[in-house]
């Protein structure tokens, strides 16, 4: 499969907005949200500092939901889903929405172009 | 009389002895040693020179010529692995992976390198945060680290360390251009960044002359008013004045006050008949 080219460790910080937008697809991403919904099985919701939710993916991968949770999600985007790869624990005081203005007016901006894009 | 026919007079008066002196690294000069809070992708896009010192380290500057020395940044560990004498780590951070080498003394450690050396588990997908020095080895980039620290600020450290990054670049930017704002340079927290500033580029202040007050337009302005309200004068201007006149310049009391102290410490400016008073130090 012909996926872009993706320096080892580096991944587009997204939100719900951006993946609805569908920048960034048929990547490796980052999403960092609240964990709000769980079906038990495959299924899981995070709700991104945009107030978007987005679909993981879970395939059978080992996961403990806790409601509420704040985690970071990494796995590859695929249209309006992401297939799980790992998970990260963010702690419970985050603040999701300052965490939300920074990807999207710092980290995309492109006068930090080289301090943040690693693909340029 | 005391002859003591000595080779050297026991090492008091540092001359030099005939045996073999190692060679040491000059100390760098202490605006020099600078620590920039940086990502990974920073590191591996930094450019390297010859060190003027040594032919064998590299000296590293960043895209926006600030030379490094020490670093800092956040990332989570996707490897780790133990050895007797050093813990690696392989750290990314969302703009790429960094292999960091951290020593370990036992006994001697801070308890974090100590609790990250435990247990895998404990480490790996971790948020930890790095400071070190960057190394170049036969082409390949690696930080060796000072302090290796788990994140206890969880997720907003994150956030908070990217737009660190971002900050510092800028305010780099703004002390290259020349000084701009009020009181820059000298205030809280200043990270070091702006003193890079070669002295040329200093001299652009308002008005009349070169390298007055270096370069503020604040200490311009507090300057130009007691040269002129003070001239012929013994007793000077008062401060308050001063502070008349400049803050209908659009300045603060407290931050023309600020510029008084700091004029007077570096000389531009003496107080006479009481510290009330000031006059222009030609």
């Amino acid at each position: 499969m012909a996926e872009p080219q993706q320096p080892d460790g580096a991944y587009p910080r997204v939100n719900a907005t951006m993946i609805n937008e569908g920048l960034f697809n048929n990547m490796i991403v980052s999403i960092i949200g609240r964990a709000v919904n769980f079906d038990g099985v495959n299924l899981l919701q995070l709700e991104s500092g945009d107030g978007g939710r987005v679909n993981i993916n879970l395939s059978d991968a080992e996961f403990h939901y806790v409601p509420g949770q704040i985690i970071e999600v990494i796995g590859h985007l695929d249209g309006k889903n992401i297939q799980f790869f790992i998970s990260r624990q963010l702690g419970d005081n985050m603040d999701l929405g300052i965490y939300n203005d920074m990807i999207a007016k710092v980290q995309r901006n492109p006068k930090y172009k080289d301090l943040f894009d690693p693909f340029n | 009389m005391s002859n003591y026919a000595y080779d050297n007079d026991g090492g008091f008066n540092n001359t030099p002895t005939t045996s073999q002196t190692t060679p040491t690294k000059p100390r760098r000069n202490y605006d020099e040693q600078t620590l920039i809070p940086v990502t990974i992708k920073m590191l591996h896009s930094s450019l390297s020179s010859p060190s003027s010192t040594s032919s064998s380290t590299a000296e590293f500057h960043l895209q926006d010529q600030r030379p490094l020395h020490m670093i800092k940044f956040v990332g989570a560990v996707r490897n780790s692995e133990v050895r007797s004498t050093n813990l690696f780590l392989d750290v990314e951070d969302g703009t790429g992976l960094m292999n960091v080498k951290v020593w370990v003394n036992d006994g001697d450690d801070c308890s974090a390198i100590v609790d990250l050396r435990k247990k895998a588990t404990d480490r790996d997908g971790k948020y930890v945060r790095i400071i070190g020095q960057l190394k170049e080895f036969d082409g390949v980039r690696t930080v060796v680290a000072n302090d290796v620290r788990e994140v206890e600020g969880g997720g907003n450290e994150v956030t908070y360390h990217f737009l660190e990054v971002a900050h510092s670049h800028e305010r780099h930017l703004k002390a290259v251009s020349g000084g701009l704002g009020v009181g820059m340079g000298y205030g809280i927290g200043n990270m070091a960044s702006a003193s890079h500033v070669p002295p040329m580029q200093q001299q652009q202040g308002v008005g009349m002359g070169q390298g007055l007050g270096g370069g503020s337009a604040l200490n311009d302005a507090v300057l130009q008013y007691i040269m002129s309200a003070g001239l012929g004068s013994d007793s000077g201007v008062n401060i308050n004045d001063i502070i008349g006149n400049v803050s209908s310049k659009g300045f603060s009391t407290n931050d023309i006050r600020n510029a008084i102290n700091h004029l007077s410490n570096e000389g531009h400016i003496y107080s006479t008949i009481d510290e009330n008073h000031f006059q222009y130090a030609c």
